[in-house]
């Protein structure tokens, strides 16, 4: 063997261990789970009396830490159930596969479900890419998947067919950002969205929708970190508003790079990426977001029985609940309602008997009807702007969207 | 019904897909000694040529003859510029070719429906039940595992594979006696591409779906891992390293439910797997199958 | 058949050869000896394309050849030797024989899968190379992996494999060094009598002069990047610049 040979061959070694270190280190910040949680199918052979849901979410790799809270959802909606003594005399067990933030493991994990274990209905997977993934192999098997994360308009278009998801539309939530714009007699806008399935969504629906009133679309990598050329290019542009779509992390930099350049003068508006209270913990970032008065939507996550989960989830786990566990909590009880209700474990009987039961379930995050495609047919969108208090900054509601009623905001 | 064989039989048509890529890398690299770090690039223009041109109606075989063509060309171009210079700078070009094509695949929507990709790609065989189809899949997929498998023993036992082996072990040597190995490199990458595209259309085809997120750089590293484990240089090893690669990362989703461990089964899998990396490396670098004396006649 | 006119080739501003004019007569075996960093690898180098002259002619039968690789130069009947053998090291001694060969069709993608026809090329190729392989005293080794072999008989395997490609001129880099003295004096009678049987041209670098004595038809001594002596071996042997020359490195 000579010597470049085997200098390339350690290469490719030393890069497989450090990713799997890297992997490791990652694993260590996501809460570690309590053995006792674990389901063992090697004690408990498949009986009649388990009824058996699929929880499909990624435990690792980029959304790892996530998908571990969004567990909690699922793990909260099971240890309700059982501590009725399940649902018709029927234990639930929640059988839990990582998808690992990587499409094609999301497949093998489904089909490790479907297969292996017999699962016929899985809450998850929590990205769009993985739910478009599997879609046809759930098809074709008949089995019924709930995801309570995946938002790319993109779903909707599956059709009639065994994919449902607890979250909206990306599109419902453009559209009523969309609204919000048209409400404030914008000609001219700049939108200003991370490259990925999320922002590409937000970009793509106002470009089909209004694409005389985009100006400028711009997608930035959350990894570069820089953002002052594209900003300079928004200035340049001398458009009316700017519609944000990122997460916290990439938000801040971008505020604050658009506070060094000046670029108050013009309206922002984002969406519920950034509506988080961590935003608020840069002084230079909350002041910014407070000077232009911030607008955006995002799901409506209050009421009584919002409240009702959060209390709960606190009792149960001791912390808030996070990002999408809400969701994963609602997909979860639908997913035993409706076996717990089919006539039998049955993947078509599951289906319609999910159809039903979401005619009345009233979750966390509210009705949970599905309309033909799956997705949820009710869903309100609060209007947030920020402000400050005495005591600091806040998102302030100031109106909700929903499909049937259009904007309404509080005078 | 569940259908436990259905797993087993799933994991046997990736081993066969990722197979073909193993054999490929191993016409570049075990053979021609061309360290190719691009291989997911060549699986991902397979795969969207042939998912392209089969959603546009066309027959399977046109889809993979395509992916093939527009691999193979890729693959003599991208490396044109750097087989004349060292090694090393072909591992960088072809490690950065992969992640910037990805990146344009992702953000340009027109060509092939951007970040979400292609959904509802035709399979190769029209059948009636998900049993059928699987049994289906397996016999297309090992059509193209015995046919590469069969052209490149073929070609290893000619005197072109001896060419290829004599630019690995020596490149100015094989210039000396009047061999233009720039030439033979930029076609060794294009069959080695060829072959990596077409394993990229029966993915497509198989899963129906494909996006941007599914060809992540990772998808190199296992092949290269398959390819080190199985045994550089030989046909059978790196088949077999595909083998072992899929079994170690089933392995683990089913191991999990029997064994308690401290740490996720997706990284347990990529440390027991880089650990066996290692100690192949150390104690048995020519892989688990060695390297055949070849002989012509 | 081979001149050199006025060489020059330097590394990044380091002259290594400083006008170089030399000729090599058909049929002859002509020596080039000098003292360590004297550059004569470079210039064999420089002859067979792996590096490019700063200036100067190289003209083979008349024909301008300076700058072109290695490949074409042995296409055009240019054939070296490594003074560090360079051998296929997991290929057969066999298969390193064979891979000089001017004409194994086989060897092109376009012509592989007519295999008839190349494994008829193959039979009398491999003829040819036994017998080569008997000439160079290695034909017990010749499924042996060339990694395998010591470092004389790795010598000897460049030499076979230069004389597979029936070159018209073959540049032998230090043939002889680390083969056993009875075998180097074997090796040096059958160079001379294939250059005066068979008409072929050796240009042969020797780092001690004595072995060439006998055996060559001509020499040069290069110093310092120049040709400072040439002249039939006898002459040069006892030119006062030479035994400087080398009594200077002792």
């Amino acid at each position: 063997m000579s010597k470049i040979k085997k200098k390339i061959l350690m290469l490719v070694a030393v890069i497989l261990l450090v990713a799997a270190f890297g992997a490791g280190c990652a694993e260590k910040q996501a809460p570690s789970e309590t053995p006792s949680e674990k389901p063992t199918p090697s004690e408990q052979p498949p009986q009649p009396e388990v009824i058996k849901i699929g929880v499909l979410l990624d435990l690792s790799g980029d959304l790892g830490a996530i998908g571990q809270k969004m567990k909690l959802g699922a793990e909260l909606a099971q240890k309700e159930f059982d501590s009725l003594g399940g649902i018709g005399g029927k234990k639930i067990e929640l059988v839990v596969e990582d998808a690992a933030t990587d499409p094609a493991k999301a497949v093998e994990a489904m089909k490790k479900l479907v297969e292996v274990e017999g699962v016929k209905v899985v809450v998850g997977p929590m990205t769009s890419s993985e739910t478009l993934a599997v879609a046809k192999y759930v098809n074709d098997r008949n089995v019924v998947i709930i995801s309570p994360s995946a938002t790319a308009g993109k779903i909707t278009e599956l059709g009639d067919d065994y994919v449902f998801r607890t979250v909206g539309s990306d599109d419902l939530q453009a559209a009523a950002l969309l609204d919000l714009m048209k409400s404030r007699g914008y000609s001219k806008i700049a939108t200003f969205v991370i490259a990925n399935d999320y922002g590409i969504g937000f970009e793509d629906y106002f470009k089909k929708y209004v694409p005389e009133m985009v100006a400028l679309s711009i997608r930035y990598d959350p990894q570069k970190g820089d953002y002052r050329t594209e900003l300079q290019q928004v200035k340049d542009a001398g458009v009316d508003a700017i519609i944000f779509v990122g997460y916290v992390d990439s938000g801040k930099v971008v505020f604050r790079q658009a506070a060094d350049l000046g670029l108050d003068e013009i309206d922002w508006l984002s969406s519920e990426g950034i509506a988080e209270n961590v935003m608020f913990e840069d002084a230079k970032t909350a002041d910014f977001m407070a000077k232009v008065e911030m607008i955006g939507t995002k799901p409506s996550s209050t009421g009584f029985t919002y409240e009702k989960f959060a209390e709960k989830h606190r009792q149960a786990f001791g912390s808030d609940p996070d990002l999408f566990s809400d969701y994963t909590y609602d997909a979860t009880m639908l997913a035993i309602l409706a076996a717990g209700t089919a006539p039998s474990y049955d993947g078509p009987q599951i289906r319609e008997a999910l159809k039903k039961v979401s005619e009345w379930y009233n979750g966390a995050t509210g009705y949970k009807l599905f309309d033909e495609n799956g997705d949820p047919a009710f869903y309100t969108y609060n209007v947030w702007k920020v402000v400050k208090t005495d005591t600091g900054f806040k998102y302030e509601i100031i109106g909700h969207w929903a499909p049937a009623t259009g904007l309404e905001l509080i005078p | 019904m569940a259908f436990p064989i259905a797993y087993l039989l799933d994991m046997l048509v990736f081993t066969g897909i990722f197979g073909i890529m193993a054999l490929s890398l191993n016409l570049e690299f075990g053979h021609t000694g061309l360290p190719n770090f691009g291989k997911v690039a060549f699986f991902m223009i397979g795969a969207y040529t042939s998912a392209l041109i089969t959603l546009a109606g066309y027959p399977f075989i046109l889809g993979i003859t395509g992916a093939m063509a527009v691999s193979a060309f890729f693959g003599a171009i991208v490396s044109l510029p750097a087989i004349r210079l060292r090694e090393d700078y072909l591992a960088i070009l072809t490690l950065a070719f992969g992640e910037i094509l990805r990146l344009i695949l992702k953000n340009e929507e027109w060509i092939a429906g951007g970040v979400l990709g292609l959904k509802g790609i035709p399979e190769a065989l029209t059948t009636t039940s998900f049993k059928s189809a699987l049994y289906g899949h397996l016999i297309v997929v090992y059509i193209f595992v015995v046919t590469f498998y069969i052209f490149l023993r073929f070609l290893e036992k000619s005197p072109y594979g001896r060419l290829l082996k004599a630019i690995r072990e020596d490149e100015l040597a094989a210039q000396s006696l009047g061999k233009n190995t720039v030439w033979y490199k930029a076609q060794a990458l294009a069959i080695g591409s060829a072959i990596a595209g077409s394993s990229g259309g029966l993915y497509a085809q198989y899963l129906s779906y494909i996006g941007p997120d599914l060809f992540m750089p990772v998808i190199t590293f296992a092949v290269w891992a398959m390819v080190i484990i199985g045994g550089v240089g030989n046909h059978k090893g790196v088949l077999v390293g595909a083998l072992i690669y899929q079994i170690f990362e089933r392995g683990s989703r089913i191991f999990k439910d029997y064994l308690q461990i401290p740490i996720d089964p997706n990284n347990m899998m990529f440390m027991i797997f880089g650990l066996l990396l290692i100690i192949v490396l150390m104690f048995r670098p020519e892989g688990l199958i060695k390297e055949e004396k070849i002989k012509l006649l | 058949m081979l001149e050199i006119v006025d060489i020059h080739k330097e590394f990044d501003g380091l002259k290594v050869l400083n006008g170089v004019s030399l000729e090599v007569k058909k049929g002859h075996v002509v020596g080039l000896i000098g003292p360590n960093g004297s550059g004569k690898t470079t210039l064999f180098n420089v002859i067979a394309g792996v590096y490019k002259p700063t200036g100067g002619k190289i003209l083979l039968d008349g024909e301008p050849v300076h700058g072109l690789k290695p490949d074409q130069l042995y296409r055009k009947g240019l054939v070296r030797t490594f003074q560090i053998p360079r051998p296929f090291r997991n290929l057969t001694v066999l298969d390193n024989l064979l891979l000089a060969s001017r004409n194994q069709r086989g060897e092109k993608f376009a012509r592989v899968f007519n295999f008839t026809k190349w494994k008829m090329q193959e039979r009398e190729l491999v003829e040819k190379a036994e017998k080569t392989l008997e000439l160079i005293n290695l034909i017990h080794l010749q499924d042996e992996y060339a990694g395998n072999l010591s470092g004389g008989q790795l010598k000897l395997l460049e030499l076979g494999r230069a004389l597979m490609s029936d070159p018209k001129i073959l540049l032998l880099d230090e043939p002889a060094g680390g083969v056993n003295p009875t075998l180097a004096m074997k090796l040096f009678a059958k160079i001379d009598e294939l250059a005066h049987l068979k008409n072929l041209t050796f240009f042969i670098i020797e780092h001690r002069m004595e072995t060439l004595l006998n055996y060559s038809d001509y020499m040069f001594v290069l110093y310092k990047g120049r040709v400072i002596v040439e002249g039939k071996p006898q002459e040069v042997m006892e030119d006062e610049k030479v035994i400087e020359v080398y009594l200077g490195e002792l």
